[in-house]
Parts: structure tokens; C-alpha cells; sequence
């Protein structure tokens, strides 16, 4: 005789079924939730929109395909404030696949603002090792990554790369973002953050996002966006200023996660009420 | 003479046919280094190793503690970025290793035909297409097709998988069985309910701030919580972190790692 109760005996394929349909209906069936701007999106917000526009913002990207659900709206909302602000943009990563993921978003971008590649916005390509890196550009962007990655333009040619102007070193740029689904975090805290006035700002997936608490409020980091849930914060931000005219697919994802949550709960509740109802069962037989 | 001028002196830049000949002769030069390195004994091989490791840790070591002139810089500055290149390449090295690792196994298990070779044949195929179309072909729609389509879209469906195992996990292991897992599980209730829009909708009446019901909002909760407690533990964390970091690093400096550099090998 099965002595355990019915709830701890349901299959989980009915389960993934259950969360695949969530999400289908969530994405395919409006839902009018509140969102809610949290302040460290805001404050992140606030250090795109007031960084000086005459200097160059650096955009670090660390994350592959594997991330791409929340780090790749991250950085297009990135993306799209600095470019209505029409500040120039310097892409750089840590990883070899967000190396081409960033490009060819920025790629996508550009023609809707206006941005040409070497006049107002640079790929300074891949780097394996990110603190001899950081420590470089501390002293020399120029001479850390010598050429730009497209055509391999040396960064000191400012004839066709009048985005360089100006830019020696860490000191010479404006903001620093980084998209990351990594701890890269603490590498630039280390070495960059402190030796420039530019202020750093951070889009780590929702599973590191706590580990960040700790430099927001001790002002190392400008803010951050927490997740895909941050992403459609500063969408929301971006609406409101008028960048954006309307929602775009990162407000709408958030309904899915918001409905698998709450599945989550239900059957967290599911699991433990099962284990009681053994027990009872157990005792009574 | 400083460090700097001597040294731009004897290494002045080279162009044209004298850097490729200099190329060529650094490659030939770490050619006789590999092998000369391969004959000596362990023990003096343990010793030459030691001491690189030992000179490449000193230069980042002095360069920070060495006092800096009034611009910040000081004797060994100017090196900085030069190093920093010269540990990105080696770091570069790590993925040679790995490509001579993955046709190792992989190779041996298809020349043998072990259990499941099929499956190292398609890895090793697709490592082959993938490096040469990325290398010679990278504007060619083969390639984009290949990274775009292909390696994206199975990188992002394997992670997407996840929240499958996560449904399945929460149902099966996450048990109220003590004190603990019951104030663990309130705390991860109270966090997520505050971070959604479904639970920020059950306070959204209250006031946001200036209010003292404001404190019941779910999300002030939720980021009082991320805040404070969780980042007193968070900062904890770090700080034994960042302990044993300099610990393990000293023993790599100094190699007293155990294990490290062939200590293994039979003297």
C-alpha cells in the first residue's frame, strides 16, 4: 500500500506543462500589472541621463545566448538612453559570444539614431583577462587594446576614429555600465572605480542581483537593474521621457515570470502540505 | 636613465618585415624554451617555474606599493598595460589547452569507439565547422547561420531548461522541516512576492513613502530586506572571501600550493 499522499505523488511532466502553459498564455494574453520603478533602477536611470554628453560612456558586456533573456534587454535599454542622448559609446566584453550579441544589437540600433561606427560609437572587441585589462586602461586605454576590433583601426588613427577624441585613459570617460551575467563586477571596483570620476552602473542577471546591495549602498555602483524585472523598469523610464513610445517586449515578459512565480509558491505550498498529510498518514495507520 | 628609456631603447617598436622576423624569432625562442624546460629535471624544473610565477606576482606587487610620483606613476607604471596584453595572451593559451584537451578525449574516444563516440564525433565536427567558418568565413552567411541560429538558440534553450528543474525542485526539496528553512522560505516569499508586479499589486494601495504604513508595501519590505539583511550577509561573505583570496593567493605566489607544479612527479 502507497503510503504517501496524493500530492507528493504528481508527475512532474504535468508540472512542466503547467509552467510551459503559463508562460505561452502570459505572453500571449495581455495582463495589466502594476510595475513598480525600483530605486536602484532609478538611480541607475539617473547616472545614464546626467553623465556629461561630451564624454565617451564605456558599455562592458559579459554574458552569451545563454543569458540573453535578461541581459540583452538590459543592454538595449542601455543602449537607447545613451544614444537619444547621443553620447558615444564604447563597446567592450569579457566574453567571446557577447562580443558579437552587443554588436550586432548596437548594429540594429544605430540606424534609428543616427550612430556611425568610429564617430559615435567604437567596438574595442574581446579580452580574455579582465584584471591586466582594467589595470591598463586605468593608465592607457589606447595602448590596452591598441585597434579597434571591426577593421582593426589603430584607437590613436582619430581621423577615422573621431570617437577616440580626447580619450586617454579611464579619466577621460563619462560612465561605465556593464551588462554582466558574471561577477565581473568586483574587477572594476578593484582597479577602475575610484581612479575616475565617471560613475558605474550594472545589469547582472536576477540570480546575482543580491550580491550588489552591498556597492549600491556604499556608493561604488550608481545603481543597478535587477533582472529582466529591471530591464522593463528603466523601459518604463524610458517611455516616460519619451525615448520609447511604447512597451516593448521586456514589459511583456515580466507577466510569464510574475505567473511561474507564483506557480513556484503554489507549489512550494503543494510540496510541504504533501509531506504533512504523509506524516498524519503515517501516524494514523 | 629610467627603466622606460633603457628599455625603449633595447626593444625600440619594429615595423614591417622586422617585426615578422621578430615574431617568427620569439616563437622559436619559446619553441627551444618548451623543450628546454621539458628535459630539465623535476626539481629544477619546480624551481624555474617557481620563480616565474614568483616575478610575474612582484610586478603588480611593487607596482602597487611602490611610492608614486605626484602624477601617480611610478618606475614600473609605464609597464602596466603592456603586462596587462601579455596576461591576456596567456590567458588566450588557456583556450589552446582546452581545444588540445577536448581533441584528446574526444579523438581517443572515437578511434577506439568507446560507449557514446557518436556523440564526441559531433562534438568534434561541430568544433571544426564552427572554428573554421568563424576564422576564414565570419561575414559569410554560413557563419551567422551557425552562430546566430544554431550555437544561440540551443545556449539559450539549454539554460531555459532551468526553470523546468527549479519547478520541479521547488515542489520536491523545498521542505519547512526547521526553524531555519521556515524563516528562509518566509524571507524568499516576502523577497519575490515584492520584486513581481502580481505581489507589488497587493500593497499598491498603501502609500509608496512618507507614510508609516508605507513600511507594509511588499516592495519596500522586499528591498528593506535586499538592503539591509541581506547585504550584512553579503558583506560577510566577502570578507571571508576576500581573506582566504589572499591566503590562496600568497601560497600561488610563493608556490607552497600543495599539488602545484609537478610535485606529484616522481623526483
Amino acid at each position: 500500500m502507497n503510503r504517501t499522499h496524493w500530492t507528493q505523488r504528481i508527475d512532474p511532466r504535468w508540472l512542466y506543462l503547467i509552467l510551459l502553459a503559463l508562460v505561452i498564455i502570459g505572453l500571449l494574453v495581455p495582463i495589466p500589472l502594476p510595475l513598480i520603478i525600483g530605486p536602484q533602477t532609478r538611480a541607475l536611470y539617473d547616472a545614464v541621463e546626467h553623465a556629461p554628453a561630451d564624454k565617451l560612456a564605456i558599455l562592458c558586456t559579459n554574458w552569451s545566448a545563454s543569458t540573453q533573456g535578461e541581459n540583452r534587454p538590459q543592454t538595449e535599454v542601455i543602449l537607447r538612453h545613451l544614444m537619444r542622448r547621443k553620447v558615444r559609446i564604447a563597446l567592450m566584453a569579457w566574453e567571446q559570444q557577447s562580443t558579437n550579441l552587443a554588436r550586432e544589437l548596437v548594429e540594429e540600433l544605430a540606424p534609428e539614431y543616427g550612430y556611425v561606427y568610429g564617430r559615435d560609437w567604437i567596438n574595442w572587441g574581446y579580452r580574455a583577462e579582465a584584471n591586466g585589462t582594467l589595470k591598463g586602461m586605468v593608465l592607457d586605454i589606447r595602448d590596452t587594446f591598441k585597434t579597434e576590433s571591426h577593421t582593426r583601426i589603430a584607437l590613436t588613427d582619430l581621423q577615422r576614429l573621431p570617437v577616440m577624441a580626447g580619450v586617454r585613459n579611464t579619466k577621460d570617460v563619462g560612465l561605465i555600465i556593464e551588462i554582466s551575467a558574471a561577477g565581473t563586477y568586483k574587477n572594476w571596483i578593484q582597479f577602475v572605480i575610484g581612479s575616475t570620476p565617471a560613475k558605474f552602473g550594472y545589469g547582472p542577471t536576477s540570480v546575482m542581483a543580491p550580491e550588489l546591495y552591498n556597492y549600491i549602498d556604499a556608493g561604488q555602483m550608481a545603481g543597478m537593474m535587477f533582472g529582466i524585472k529591471g530591464a522593463a523598469e528603466y523601459e518604463h523610464l524610458l517611455i516616460e521621457d519619451g525615448t520609447l513610445k511604447k512597451p516593448g517586449f521586456t514589459t511583456k515578459a515580466i507577466a510569464p515570470i510574475s505567473l511561474a512565480l507564483v506557480l513556484l509558491f503554489v507549489l512550494i505550498g503543494l510540496g510541504n502540505y504533501g509531506m504533512i498529510a504523509t506524516r498524519k498518514m503515517e501516524r494514523d495507520a | 636613465m629610467t627603466l622606460k628609456s633603457l628599455l625603449s631603447k633595447l626593444f625600440p617598436p619594429l615595423h614591417g618585415p622586422a617585426l615578422y622576423a621578430a615574431l617568427a624569432g620569439a616563437a622559436v625562442l619559446c619553441v627551444f624554451l618548451f623543450f628546454a624546460l621539458h628535459a630539465l629535471p623535476p626539481r629544477a624544473r619546480k624551481v624555474a617555474i617557481g620563480a616565474a610565477t614568483f616575478l610575474a606576482g612582484l610586478f603588480y606587487a611593487l607596482e602597487w606599493f611602490w611610492p608614486a610620483d605626484s602624477a601617480g606613476n611610478n618606475p614600473m607604471t609605464f609597464a602596466v598595460p603592456t603586462v596587462g596584453n601579455v596576461a591576456n595572451v596567456l590567458t588566450a593559451f588557456t583556450l589552446g589547452l582546452g581545444v588540445m584537451s577536448l581533441i584528446r578525449i574526444h579523438g581517443n574516444n572515437v578511434i577506439r569507439q568507446r560507449a557514446s563516440w557518436e556523440n564526441s564525433l559531433v562534438l568534434l565536427l561541430g568544433m571544426v565547422t564552427m572554428a573554421v567558418s568563424g576564422l576564414f568565413f565570419d561575414k559569410s552567411m554560413f557563419f551567422r547561420s551557425l552562430f546566430r541560429d544554431v550555437l544561440n538558440s540551443f545556449d539559450a534553450a539549454m539554460f531555459a531548461t532551468l526553470a523546468f528543474y527549479i519547478i520541479s525542485a521547488a515542489y520536491r526539496a523545498f521542505r519547512i522541516k526547521s526553524v531555519e528553512a521556515t524563516l528562509m522560505m518566509a524571507a524568499a516569499l516576502i523577497v519575490m512576492l515584492g520584486m513581481i508586479p502580481l505581489g507589488q499589486f497587493l500593497t499598491s494601495s498603501l502609500p509608496a513613502n512618507g507614510s508609516f504604513t508605507s513600511i507594509f508595501r511588499l516592495d519596500n519590505i522586499s528591498n528593506w530586506m535586499l538592503t539591509n539583511l541581506n547585504g550584512a550577509a553579503q558583506r560577510a561573505i566577502n570578507f571571508g572571501l576576500g581573506i582566504g583570496a589572499l591566503a590562496i593567493a600568497l601560497r600561488v605566489w610563493l608556490s607552497l600550493e600543495r599539488g602545484a607544479f609537478f610535485e606529484s612527479t616522481p623526483e
